[in-house]
């Protein structure tokens, strides 16, 4: 009896390690798929900014002006309209491919006009070991990717 | 008489064994349980994985071709002298169907990635078919008929950046029909929408040709900027 529940117990510790390795497997799966998307979101604000040459250093987020965006398929927009109308829906994609995420966006002309694009996200299931090792001021249980590009 | 056993030597009772076996059996169907729960995870996974991929495949597409529509060619003229020949129309369409346009010279491959054409220019022009899949052919030449690119795509709308000289210099998003000069077109948005059957949990979005939320469907939005415009 005592060397069937011995078996048992090892069969459980096994159960238990394979799922550990699945439900990793599952969480490395889904911050794969995150950062897929923020690389496509990098992409399409790079091309937004594109369109709006003149107005790229508006393109800045978090945004306190955000209130009064227009809606620049009702009305022509000037350039800083239309760069408050790009960056919420952007915004607005970011919600729907990766809700929870946080974004920042520094538009800076020193020394050299670039962006820099921030994003991250909270882990599903966090564990302190996959804890995001490669950006040091990355919260704890979150994951974090940026890009940078000049004007 | 009955032999006489140390306390080191005592076996265990039927009670503490059955519940010895009671704890590892619910230990296992914990193990079981939270196993098959990360297996249909794995499922949903992938199948908003594949949905996201037929999306960022649509966009990315689109983006590649409509930066290339327009580019100048490297042009000889009969005393030899090179100039830069723009495409007079490199971007013009409909809400659902968008026609981009570039010298066969830089690139003569067309969308479908034939390079077949004899001509100086090929014309991409993309929609979705009544099959669900985001098609395109290059419609410069005739005979060519259209080839799926992307399936599972049931309506793509495209909005046009019109620069609308000032001054003040302006722009606004143009349905096809608003566009009064497909010249000052500076980028297109994509919206491209997709359906699925199941119980893919995803948030809600927007419809591309109404203001009402999707059930049981998909829709992203994307920009894409026309560098070479006239």
């Amino acid at each position: 009896m005592l060397e069937a529940l011995a078996a048992m117990m090892v069969l459980n510790l096994l159960a238990l390690g394979v799922l550990f390795g699945q439900f990793q497997a599952w969480q490395a799966q889904r911050d794969v798929l995150a950062t897929q998307h923020a690389v496509a979101l990098a992409h399409d604000l790079w091309h937004r900014m594109q369109i709006n040459v003149r107005g790229q250093m508006h393109y800045q987020w978090p945004s306190n002006t955000l209130p009064a965006v227009a809606d620049c398929e009702r009305q022509a927009c000037d350039e800083m309209q239309w760069a408050q109308a790009d960056l919420l829906a952007w915004w607005t994609e970011v919600q729907l491919r990766m809700p929870g995420a946080q974004t920042q966006i520094t538009t800076s002309a020193m020394p050299a006009p670039q962006v820099r694009l921030q994003f991250r996200w909270p882990m599903a299931y966090p564990f302190p070991s996959l804890t995001d090792q490669a950006q040091p001021d990355c919260p704890d249980r979150w994951h974090c990717w940026e890009s940078t590009w000049r004007l | 008489m009955a032999p006489v056993k140390s306390p080191s030597e005592a076996g265990h009772t039927l009670v503490q064994s059955l519940m010895g076996m009671l704890l590892c059996s619910l230990v296992l169907m914990v193990a079981f349980a939270a196993f098959a729960w990360v297996q249909a995870s794995h499922s949903l996974m992938r199948s908003h994985a594949d949905l996201n991929a037929r999306l960022i495949a649509v966009l990315g597409m689109l983006r590649e071709r409509v930066q290339r529509a327009g580019a100048p060619a490297l042009q000889f003229n009969s005393q030899g002298q090179a100039r830069l020949t723009p495409r007079d129309l490199p971007l013009s369409g409909s809400d659902n169907q968008l026609f981009l346009s570039h010298w066969r010279s830089l690139t003569p491959s067309d969308c479908q990635g034939h390079q077949a054409s004899t001509l100086d220019g090929i014309q991409d022009d993309f929609k979705t078919s009544a099959k669900q899949e985001f098609s395109c052919k290059d419609s410069q030449r005739s005979n060519t008929s259209y080839q799926a690119l992307v399936d599972g795509i049931s309506i793509i709308q495209f909005r046009y950046a019109q620069f609308l000289p000032g001054p003040p210099p302006l722009m606004k998003w143009q349905s096809a029909a608003q566009v009064t000069n497909w010249q000052a077109i500076r980028g297109v948005q994509a919206c491209v929408q997709t359906q699925w059957k199941g119980n893919l949990r995803v948030p809600l979005s927007r419809a591309c040709n109404s203001s009402q939320n999707l059930n049981h469907a998909f829709a992203w939005r994307g920009v894409a900027s026309l560098f070479h415009h006239p």
